[in-house]
């Protein structure tokens, strides 16, 4: 979408960026030559339009954030629960931990090992002993 | 002179197309740590896709290869629970977000792991307060959900990532637009009225330019699971061969109906791990061994 200024024939840029007029869009353009103004009123189908597309007027395309679209969009959701923040590396599981592990079945042993590294990061901790393996079992089953 | 749109440089500062050409370089970054991306597609539901993918995934992981799977259909998500990845937190980084560990490592993305619970239906926010409007952009949500989930999961190195389709013809086309390197099975069952609809939505994706490597008839038969002794399912004898033939396609496998498939699908143990000698499992199996000759 381009908007050009009839009397300069020339392109006009966006100013305002998409503050919202109610549920639509408000968005401000200019000319650069004769600084006159006009403004690009959307209702609010329109500007629900192009967010499903992932996209907003003006926005900065570093902004990046993951699943955004998903993220801003769902009516109902647990992402506030189970997507978490988190800079914390892998729990480290001790020797005693992993020869635990390992008498489960083989093909069930990565979702084991996952259930446990999400309880103890949910909890802060970096290391998977015997003991939290314990601890944790009876919290999961609840 | 009057000027045209495309006389015009720039976007008058909207950044639209920037935002859009960044989102595919970003998929495309994504992908370029993944071997094979193959869908699993069909005109037709309820003709076992999602029980197919994730057999498939865990046969493929069985043999050692890395595997994701992404759950494509967000009204009917079915792979978290059918390859144990359920109740597991999704971790957010600064490049994307963790996926689901299911069975054997599989690496799983879902709808199922963002709705509040499992029987929560999928519903949007939209902006005009009225939820008769959501049929006008609710394709185009949904389209760029798949999206992101394809290019903002941390999916790390794989040899293959599944797609699990919801029933249609044009979601294959719709990822090979972005994904140009994507293949395609296409699935049906031994019923008149699946192969109908199945050749229609096969000819629309051989008319759009995608990429089928073949057919596969599903529940071909069905198993006993006492004697493993095959009998018909449906009335008629398998005709996935004959379909194959008019439509140009290889027919990769016929496989026959294990009931225990389905108790394996509830529990999130996929029957190539359970009962390994199944005829059902063998058909997999050589599937799998073809989609290896195939890459």
């Amino acid at each position: 979408m381009k908007f050009l200024c009839i009397p300069c024939n020339e392109p006009m840029k966006l100013e305002e960026n998409g503050s919202e007029n109610g549920n639509g869009l408000n968005l401000a353009f200019k000319c650069p030559k004769c600084e006159h103004n006009v403004s690009m009123l959307t209702n609010s189908g329109e500007a629900q339009l192009v967010k499903s597309l992932g996209v907003q007027f003006g926005k900065d395309k570093s902004s990046y954030k993951p699943m955004a679209t998903l993220r801003s969009s769902l009516t109902q959701s647990k992402i506030q629960q189970p997507i978490l923040d988190s800079t914390l590396p892998e729990p480290v599981w001790t020797s005693e931990a992993e020869e635990r592990l390992a008498q489960h079945p083989k093909f069930v042993q990565p979702v084991i090992r996952k259930t446990y590294n999400d309880y103890a990061r949910s909890l802060g901790l970096a290391e998977i002993t015997l003991e939290f393996m314990d601890n944790a079992k009876r919290a999961l089953a609840g | 002179m009057e000027r045209k749109y495309a006389d015009i440089e720039g976007d008058g500062g909207s950044d639209i197309l920037g935002q859009v050409i960044s989102q595919q370089e970003r998929l495309a970054e994504r992908m370029k740590e993944i071997g094979q991306v193959i869908a699993i597609s069909s005109g037709k539901g309820g003709v076992g896709k999602s029980a197919l993918t994730s057999n498939l995934a865990a046969a493929l992981a069985d043999e050692g290869f890395r595997v994701g799977a992404l759950d494509a259909d967000l009204n009917g998500p079915t792979l978290t629970k059918m390859l144990d990845a359920r109740n597991q937190n999704l971790y957010l980084k600064p490049d994307g977000v963790e996926p689901a560990i299911g069975v054997l490592g599989v690496k799983v993305m879902s709808m199922d792991l963002f709705l509040e619970s499992y029987d929560t239906a999928l519903s949007w926010k939209h902006a005009t307060g009225l939820a008769e409007d959501a049929f006008v952009w609710r394709g185009t949500i949904e389209t760029s959900t798949i999206r992101e989930f394809l290019a903002d999961t941390i999916w790390g190195e794989l040899d293959y990532l599944l797609v699990d389709l919801p029933p249609g013809a044009n979601h294959l086309s719709t990822l090979a637009r972005w994904i140009p390197g994507i293949t395609g099975l296409a699935v049906t069952i031994p019923s008149g009225i699946s192969q109908l609809v199945v050749k229609k939505s096969v000819r629309a994706v051989q008319e759009s330019g995608g990429k089928l490597l073949g057919l596969v008839e599903n529940m071909a038969g069905y198993v006993c699971p006492e004697c493993s002794q095959i009998s018909p399912l449906f009335n008629s004898k398998p005709k996935g061969q004959r379909m194959a033939n008019s439509l140009g396609l290889p027919l990769l496998s016929s496989i026959p109906f294990d009931p225990r498939l389905a108790l394996g699908c509830d529990e999130g143990k996929p029957l190539v791990l359970t009962h390994p000698n199944s005829p059902s499992v063998g058909e997999i199996k050589l599937l799998a061994n073809k989609l290896r000759e195939l890459s």
